[in-house]
């Protein structure tokens, strides 16, 4: 099964840089939002906090040394289970989705015996991800009718602004009318064709696309439209940390080129995050509002 | 090689069906959807949990003023609010109405209620529950 999500094509020298690169946005990535977490008024205690920064800052930095390389995600387990425990029962999706992930560079050793294996094991954890956000899409029943779309569209919550302009403005009013804390209230339901179906596009894609990414034959279209489907939707939900894990987990599967430039593009960005972050470039309250914790 | 395959084989396997099992405790316990990493969000909308403490006193039943409370039961409270929303009936508040209680010594009974809020996936209208949890002296 594992060999299913296999490169022939890439051989062993490709597994080992695709890993490289991976590896160090991820690493930088739970750097980045370490850092984020720092600054936020969470109630999360500081002394493991910083411990678990000074770890991930020498993961980093390990990434970075060919010799030394895959230790960096042996050093930086350790510190996110400590955020784990932290954060417990609070902690976000795509912080289960970094230790998995990082779980998995693990078992990467220095000759790169296991490189194919891990790789494989990686694009197979992207593959899963997905279908299961699609699977619980269908199995709570809001999608079919396009109900948890209109729900947020009526609170003018997350992805309002990429969904209600297909609606006419006095069903967004209806929509928005409703006391969603009063039983009884609504129904948050529209329609509108259009939203229904764009309601329905997102599990069906969500189901779809990992079978496309695992094959071989479709792998690089699936991969593109992937890549849109989840940007699009990471940003319609303002989760900016769940999109850069998951692009550069989708890039795993993309010709080598692209996936590396997705991880450099990565790694400049949680640069800027950091300075935003840390107010030494403006953009603070954007870094907060886009769920970077 | 082959104890790799097998460890990295098994994490996947928990990756994948962790989700089934967690939405039989979302439907059993009422755990939040969004959160123990099965990567159920955005599949159902997720309203805060409320939590009220109500206290009992000779003249009636009045809210208890949150502030006024020692700052350790505040601190439980506020704990409690969090694992509740998250795990629903799996944490019970029994631990806090008593520190309530014990630090209410004017009340001869601690209500907590809580009320979760859910979109009815049959009629897509809100479905409010409300438990009320009981502690006497």
């Amino acid at each position: 099964m594992l060999a299913l999500a296999g490169d022939p094509v890439d051989g062993d020298t490709g597994a080992r840089e695709r890993l490289r690169w991976f590896r160090r946005a991820l690493v930088a990535w739970g750097v980045a939002r370490t850092v984020v977490w720092t600054t936020l008024d969470a109630p999360l205690d500081p002394s493991v906090l910083a411990a678990s920064l000074a770890l991930l800052v020498v993961a980093l930095g390990l990434a970075w040394v060919p010799r030394l390389e895959t230790l960096a995600s042996r050093v930086a387990l350790p510190a996110l289970l400590a955020q784990l425990a932290l954060t417990f029962p609070l902690t976000p999706n795509h912080f289960f989705l970094e230790v998995w992930a990082t779980a998995l560079l693990a078992f990467a050793d220095r000759a790169g015996a296991a490189d194919a294996l891990v790789l494989a094991g990686l694009r197979w954890l992207t593959a899963i991800v997905l279908f299961v956000t699609g699977c619980q899409k269908l199995a709570y029943g809001h999608y079919r009718h396009g109900d948890f779309l209109a729900f947020m569209v009526g609170r003018g919550d997350r992805f309002a602004d990429l969904f209600a302009w297909v609606l006419p403005a006095d069903e967004i009013a209806r929509l928005g009318s409703y006391d969603a804390f009063r039983g009884g209230s609504g129904p948050y339901r529209v329609a509108s064709v259009p939203f229904v179906l764009m309601s329905n596009l997102v599990w069906i894609a969500e189901l779809a696309l990992p079978a496309g990414v695992l094959a071989a034959r479709t792998r690089t279209v699936a991969t593109v439209a992937a890549m849109a489907f989840v940007a699009a939707l990471q940003l319609g939900a303002r989760e900016a940390g769940f999109a850069f894990l998951y692009l550069n987990l989708l890039a795993l599967f993309a010709p080598a080129p692209l996936a590396k430039g997705v991880a450099a593009t990565s790694l400049a960005a949680f640069g800027g995050i950091v300075l935003a972050a840390l107010g030494i470039l403006p953009g603070s309250a954007l870094v907060r509002a886009w769920h970077l914790w | 090689m082959t104890a790799k395959r097998n460890a990295i084989a098994a994490l996947l396997a928990i990756v994948a069906l962790w989700p089934v099992a967690h939405r039989v405790l979302v439907a059993r316990y009422g755990i939040d959807p969004w959160k123990l990493g099965a990567f159920a969000m955005y599949a159902t909308p997720n309203l805060p949990v409320l939590v009220a403490v109500v206290g009992t006193t000779t003249s009636g039943t009045t809210v208890i003023d949150e502030a006024a409370l020692p700052v350790w039961v505040r601190r439980d409270l506020d704990r409690f609010r969090v694992e509740r929303a998250a795990l629903g009936t799996l944490r019970d508040p029994e631990d806090v109405g008593r520190a309530i209680l014990a630090a209410r010594p004017d009340v001869t009974s601690v209500g907590i209620l809580i009320q979760r809020t859910t979109l009815d996936p049959a009629t897509a209208t809100i479905r409010v529950a409300t438990p009320r949890y009981v502690y006497t002296r």
